[in-house]
């Protein structure tokens, strides 16, 4: 174990305690009696539960957020590996324009793209409905899922799907019988990060959302802007404990490397 | 190969009906559900804005025609230019310290032997990606805070006797976004560290470099393109963020995305929209900025 080892140890260490020490404190804070977090907590009670349940608007901002995440995580997966099949496979003139263009929503700034997106949709006709919100979050997750899916893409051999071809199955017959089911790991991690980032999404919504059309991000936004008593640590508590219950089963069935499947593909592309 | 006489001519077909059968038409073809979206949405959205930018503005009545008037009013007001400023200032703080935490974080869980310990590692470091931003905006506000539980523990150890102030400034939303940044700078350095193969250390150390050389001769030249690949991501996430620094700057800390809000709310819906490119064009202009950099430095190594 030399010196080198231990520093890298040690910011591991630290970055992890820095990562997870706010979501603990959430935790505990939904159990305090205090309204102002006061701490130590001078008691413990589940009155910031009750008054969560007391809120009407929460629940039904979360099933859409929930609908919508639903929605926009498979369709950003769906259109996201077709375009990292046709661009890890083929060569063709405006290739890289193309490219390009998918990885562009995540330089681009949220805010102009929310604010953009408002004024398209108000002239469209299309400001207020949900399908307005899956489409934003469609484009705001294309990134995601075509760096996660062609990343992978580009470790699989092509030799199995050239097997099949040989054996004379068709090339689409052939990506879906050889290709598709070595993907099955980073189909899902693309899903469950696009869900997540979805479900989370507040940067561009924010413009989006019709005032009764809040999705839970955006409601718990503006109430954390007008109050900050502990309702949203039981509501964030309930959230972090479904959540990570969600994570664990990924992990379990599909192993880590779904989730260590993560990172950015691109480098391993050039 | 097998080498059945037989299947020869069968063979030779393969290639030709392949050229065939792939033609022209699925490589755009497969690329369509993601570009019409895209084109319509994003690069609509975008549109939109220009356009909007470019509209007669006066006493809240957005006019038609094309002027420049939003963007001279943006360039003569000092406060702006501040506020972009501070936007800019905070996106290099925000991915430097974010980058400079996750490489060596990276570089640990890719030396760590137990499976089980790595994984436990990276669900950790993945878990603030499950909770809202918002959340975690709170649960700083719980730590932060002037009688929060780091201000508490402070003095409690008689390190100091008044509570810092933290929050509704510059250190609280430093911090959040740093957390917020934290996870996207991991993963990408994770994918290059892998890569940086054993046999080029071992081949320095048998040279007999000392370990910062190994580093900073072998290990960092061979990621620096995840680092730059982390340092765009993470200055793009801070520059458009709004939600954390509205909450942990408390009005304190303005960032160009606040502005842009604020403007929406006013209806000076061309200025905001003016702002909005502004942002845009710094991300930009950063990112080609560094891009340049590393190509440079790139070749006077080598």
């Amino acid at each position: 174990m030399n010196r080198n080892r231990t520093f890298t140890l040690t910011a591991l260490l630290l970055g992890l305690a820095f990562l997870v020490t706010p979501l603990v404190f959430v935790v505990v804070n939904s159990f305090n009696d205090s309204g102002y977090g006061a701490w130590p907590p001078p008691g413990w009670s589940l009155r910031w539960y009750e008054r969560l349940a007391e809120q009407e608007g929460f629940a039904q901002a979360a099933l859409r957020s929930l609908g919508i995440a639903v929605v926009a995580a498979l369709a950003a997966v769906v259109a996201g590996t077709a375009a990292a099949v046709s661009l890890t496979r083929f060569r063709y003139p405006g290739r890289g324009l193309v490219e390009s263009l998918l990885l562009a929503p995540l330089i681009v700034p949220k805010v102009a793209i929310g604010l953009g997106a408002f004024i398209l949709f108000l002239q469209a006709g299309f400001y207020g409905s949900d399908g307005a919100l899956v489409g934003l979050h469609l484009v705001l997750l294309l990134p995601f899922t075509v760096n996660i899916v062609g990343g992978a893409l580009v470790r699989i051999p092509l030799v199995y799907e050239q097997a099949a071809r040989d054996l004379g199955a068709g090339p689409v017959r052939a990506f879906v019988s050889a290709t598709l089911p070595q993907l099955r790991r980073s189909l899902l991690a693309a899903y469950v990060l696009c869900f997540m980032i979805s479900f989370d999404e507040v940067d561009a919504t924010v413009f989006v959302v019709s005032p009764d059309q809040l999705t839970l991000p955006v409601s718990m936004y503006q109430y954390l802007q007008r109050y900050q008593d502990p309702t949203l640590a039981a509501l964030s508590t309930i959230l972090i404990g479904a959540t990570f219950a969600l994570v664990a089963v990924v992990m379990a069935t599909a192993g880590t490397s779904a989730v260590s499947g993560l990172h950015s593909g691109k480098e391993r592309r050039r | 190969m097998v080498q059945t006489t037989p299947t020869a001519p069968d063979r030779a077909a393969t290639p030709a009906r392949r050229q065939r059968m792939r033609g022209v038409a699925p490589r755009y073809l497969l690329v369509l559900p993601a570009l019409v979206p895209l084109a319509v949405i994003f690069l609509g959205s975008l549109a939109q804005l220009a356009e909007l930018g470019l509209r007669p503005y006066s006493a809240g009545r957005i006019g038609t025609g094309v002027t420049l008037d939003n963007v001279r009013r943006f360039a003569d007001d000092p406060y702006t230019w501040r506020v972009l400023g501070d936007t800019v200032t905070l996106g290099v703080i925000c991915a430097v310290l974010a980058v400079a935490l996750a490489y060596p974080m990276a570089l640990a869980l890719h030396r760590m032997r137990s499976a089980a310990l790595r994984s436990v590692a990276v669900f950790l470091i993945f878990s603030p990606l499950l909770t809202s931003v918002v959340v975690r905006a709170y649960g700083w506000n719980v730590l932060l805070g002037d009688g929060g539980v780091v201000n508490r523990f402070l003095i409690d150890i008689g390190l100091i006797e008044t509570p810092l102030r933290m929050m509704y400034g510059f250190p609280a939303v430093v911090i959040a976004m740093v957390h917020v940044l934290l996870p996207f700078a991991v993963f990408p350095l994770l994918g290059v560290v892998a890569q940086v193969p054993a046999s080029a250390i071992a081949a320095a150390h048998d040279l007999g470099a000392n370990r910062h050389q190994v580093f900073w001769r072998v290990t960092f030249p061979l990621t620096r393109y995840g680092v730059v690949l982390s340092l765009q991501l993470c200055f793009a996430l801070t520059v458009s963020a709004f939600a954390t620094p509205a909450l942990l700057g408390g009005g304190r800390v303005q960032v160009l995305s606040g502005l842009v809000y604020t403007n929406v709310g006013a209806v000076d819906w061309p200025m905001a929209a003016v702002q909005s490119y502004a942002l845009l064009f710094i991300a930009l202009a950063l990112i080609g900025v560094v891009s340049v950099a590393t190509r440079l430095t790139g070749r006077r190594r080598g």
